[in-house]
């Protein structure tokens, strides 16, 4: 038995054990770095096994409670989608009996009580809003209103066009944009003398300006001034007076 | 044989630097060896034995701490060379060993010892391969039996017997062509 142990040595013997190659770590060590895999990755380092978790929970987690959610949810009683129609609808435009008008208030001290200017201000922006009251009467509110409006500014631009006063068409354009909305001027284009005088050399543009000169002065248009408050554009002026 | 710590496998799993140059240092030799009396080139040898590495590195199989950790990876050594003899016939050529000469011994027996070794290096590689697995196995990888029978997949009873007689084979070759070592005799 000991000749088989000592033949079985020099067999070990006669079979040395080769050497690595000088690079074989080197090379090993590349190849362990290069073969990344989830296996190893999930094995070796624990955040990943974290983050795989954390990953999984979220993914699994919102189709998981999708199906809870409709498993818990009892039937709801939808309504029955529809239109139902009003047997009656009526609709209140009664109009304002009284124009909305700024009343001044009463002068507190001695100095207000002949600031004329002040008193004068608010006499036109309450003369404005009467005219923009009857305005709107005649032109917005009655049944013939938008007819009537039409009427009235093709009437207005052919006679200024028949003047051939520009400046008194933008005057009109002013007035009228200023009464349909219903906004006081900042600033009034014209003083009364100026109104007058453009009504002295041109009287047919009195239906423009009349209404300037009301607001302005609380005055239609002198005497001696030929003004036609029966033309067709002018009555609701006639109603100021 | 050499006792290695329990955890030598995952540390180097686990990428510890001193358990990767231990194993390397100690089983690399080894398994190029074995590889090499299989009949693989050298290069190839080594490539192969860089691919036992590599997939024990990537395995994700528990190695059982209770096995020889040798016997772990020749096993895997063992499907690695099956795999590439599927893929590539190998050149059944012995070259690129070793001599273990003791440089102490005289030119005359230099030469005598190292071209004994060369004709028991022959014999074993002239083995019928299921033979020298036994060998590389058992006597040279010094294995338990019980470790080779579960690498080879048979009965420990038939590991031993086929040891015993192919190794009285081997001696009796030598002991033909040099009554110097002549073994023979008194085994029985």
């Amino acid at each position: 038995m000991t000749d088989f142990l000592d033949f079985e040595e020099e067999l070990r013997s006669a079979h040395a054990e080769p050497k690595l190659s000088p690079s074989f770590a080197d090379d090993l060590v590349e190849g362990l770095q290069t073969r990344w895999s989830w296996q190893r990755s999930m094995r070796q380092n624990p955040l990943m096994r974290v983050a795989a978790s954390l990953l999984l929970l979220a993914a699994t987690a919102v189709p998981v409670a999708a199906i809870v959610a409709l498993m818990q949810t009892p039937e709801l009683d939808l309504p029955e989608i529809g239109f139902h129609v009003p047997a009656d609808v009526t609709v209140d435009r009664q109009l304002p009996t009284q124009p909305d008008v700024v009343l001044p208030n009463e002068p507190m001290g001695d100095d207000l009580v002949f600031d004329e200017a002040w008193a004068e201000a608010v006499a036109q922006q309450n003369r404005f809003a009467q005219a923009a009251r009857s305005w709107h009467a005649r032109f917005v509110d009655s049944a013939d209103g938008a007819e009537a409006l039409v009427q009235r500014q093709w009437a207005l631009e052919q006679l200024a066009r028949r003047e051939n006063n520009p400046h008194a068409l933008e005057l009109f354009q002013t007035f009228e944009h200023a009464l349909d909305s219903g906004d006081f001027p900042l600033s009034l284009p014209h003083t009364k003398q100026e109104l007058i005088d453009m009504l002295a050399l041109a009287p047919d543009l009195g239906p423009f300006l009349a209404g300037w000169l009301w607001v302005v002065a609380a005055q239609t248009p002198p005497s001696g001034i030929d003004v036609d408050l029966n033309w067709p554009t002018a009555p609701w002026l006639a109603e100021l007076q | 044989m050499v006792d290695y710590p329990s955890d030598l496998l995952g540390r180097f799993r686990s990428g510890d630097r001193e358990a990767f140059q231990q194993l390397v240092r100690e089983m690399g030799p080894r398994l190029k060896g074995f590889f090499l009396r299989q009949g693989a080139q050298p290069a190839t040898a080594e490539d192969l034995t860089q691919d036992v590495f590599l997939r024990i590195y990537n395995s994700t199989t528990s190695y059982q701490a209770t096995g020889r950790l040798e016997a772990y990876f020749f096993r895997i050594a063992r499907n690695i060379w099956i795999d590439s003899r599927r893929k590539k016939k190998p050149v059944s050529l012995g070259d690129g060993q070793p001599d273990s000469v003791d440089e102490a011994l005289s030119p005359v027996d230099q030469v005598d010892i190292a071209d004994r070794a060369a004709r028991l290096r022959q014999w074993v590689h002239e083995l019928e391969p299921e033979s020298r697995e036994l060998i590389e196995l058992a006597v040279l990888q010094q294995l338990p039996y019980k470790e080779v029978s579960d690498i080879l997949e048979i009965p420990v009873g038939t590991v031993k017997s086929r040891v015993f007689y192919t190794l009285r084979r081997l001696r009796e070759q030598a002991s033909s062509i040099d009554p110097k070592h002549d073994y023979c005799g008194d085994e029985q």
